[in-house]
């Protein structure tokens, strides 16, 4: 397992993904044929199907915006937190559970709505924006088409 | 000072009443139409259609750092987001949130939300209080993480004429008083319970049905 920034050099990570949808799902497949010990949590049980036959972690299902289910996927242990739901609110809950109950050393949230970034910073959680990223993105392609730098 | 309810039909309808009724004004904020269009045809507050959790929705409400702003939704993120998002812009200082799941209380705390209600808490204290039999009160609200017991021993316990030491209390709670006719004796391992006495026990709640049983007999 190649050294994770900012977070304790170990032989193995233990990593725990709120969300088992497209991202989430792919994310945990490459995790663990990495070689971390991961967890996936989706409230909904179809969503595990996504998971591929190189994943070897632990499935929990449950609803996340209980403090029970981020106990029983042993959040406290976690070098690292990935929160992928579908729902800014409730990453924006369960990342902050996990940095101010759990203290986990790194937590990595999903946010829709840029608006929202400034809150997750606020509490120390990194945020990834797909809107933002989506944005970049296209200025990229279409300065590409266009050809002419001003 | 204005008061804000977010999200939550009946409690949101029945708190409106009771604060218009005292001269307040109301704003609700809620997402759904149909609850919307309902609230404005009733009662006279001011009723916005939108998601309470957002900043843009939030940030058109003109709120004032002394205003009491609730979230009352059904989805312990949503209130969360709207109160911290509400003390944000505006400052205010004590928003009020509910939380369903009461183990979500310390999370709310944690973030500065310290105002928090948890209704199913609040449900299952008084569910609690009346399983309870007469001769017990207790002296704290079942939230705490001890009991304080009143228990008043009656003809029939098993507890008469056993010493203090034969007693055989679970490990987690200890009789701290004895209160016998106007006195109060402090045990020891050889006083001897009578009828009538009241003891005031310390337990943890996890034990106490057992203090119960052993002092009062089966129910």
């Amino acid at each position: 397992m190649p050294f994770m920034k900012g977070a304790i050099k170990k032989e193995e990570y233990y990593v725990v993904i709120f969300g088992c949808g497209r991202l989430g799902s792919r994310i945990a497949n490459w995790l663990s044929s990495m070689g971390s010990s991961v967890v996936v949590v989706d409230r909904n049980e179809q969503s595990f199907q996504a998971l591929s036959f190189e994943f070897t972690g632990f499935q929990v299902l449950g609803n996340a915006t209980e403090l029970d289910t981020l106990k029983e996927a042993k959040v406290d242990k976690a070098d690292v937190v990935l929160v992928l739901t579908p729902d800014d609110n409730t990453n924006l809950m369960i990342a902050m559970s996990a940095k101010e109950y759990f203290s986990v050393p790194r937590v990595v949230a999903r946010a829709y709505d840029p608006n929202n970034i400034e809150m997750f910073s606020d509490f120390g959680v990194e945020v990834i924006c797909p809107t933002l990223l989506a944005v970049e993105n296209i200025k990229n392609v279409l300065y590409f088409i266009g050809g002419d730098e001003r | 000072m204005k008061i804000v309810l977010v999200g939550g039909e009946q409690i949101a309808y029945h708190l409106t009443r009771r604060f218009l009724n005292k001269g307040y004004q109301v704003m609700i904020v809620n997402k759904d139409e149909r609850f919307c269009e309902h609230i404005a045809k009733k009662l006279r507050a001011i009723v916005i259609r939108g998601d309470g959790s957002r900043r843009y929705l939030l940030e058109q409400l003109e709120l004032n750092k002394n205003d009491l702003f609730v979230a009352l939704t059904p989805n312990d993120q949503d209130n969360l987001v709207a109160c911290l998002t509400a003390a944000k812009i505006y400052e205010i200082e004590r928003p009020v949130a509910l939380v369903n799941d009461p183990d979500n209380k310390v999370i709310f705390q944690k973030m500065g939300i310290k105002n928090v209600v948890s209704p199913t808490e609040i449900l299952g204290s008084a569910l609690e209080d009346s399983l309870f039999r007469e001769q017990i009160t207790n002296l704290l609200p079942s939230s705490e993480k001890i009991s304080i017991l009143r228990i008043e021993v009656s003809e029939g316990a098993p507890v008469i004429a056993q010493s203090i030491r034969d007693i055989p209390l679970p490990e987690e709670s200890v009789i701290g008083a004895i209160m016998r006719r106007d006195e109060v004796v402090i045990p020891r391992g050889n006083t001897v319970v009578e009828e009538g006495d009241v003891l005031l026990v310390l337990s943890s709640p996890a034990v106490q049905t057992a203090v119960f049983e052993v002092i009062l007999g089966e129910a």
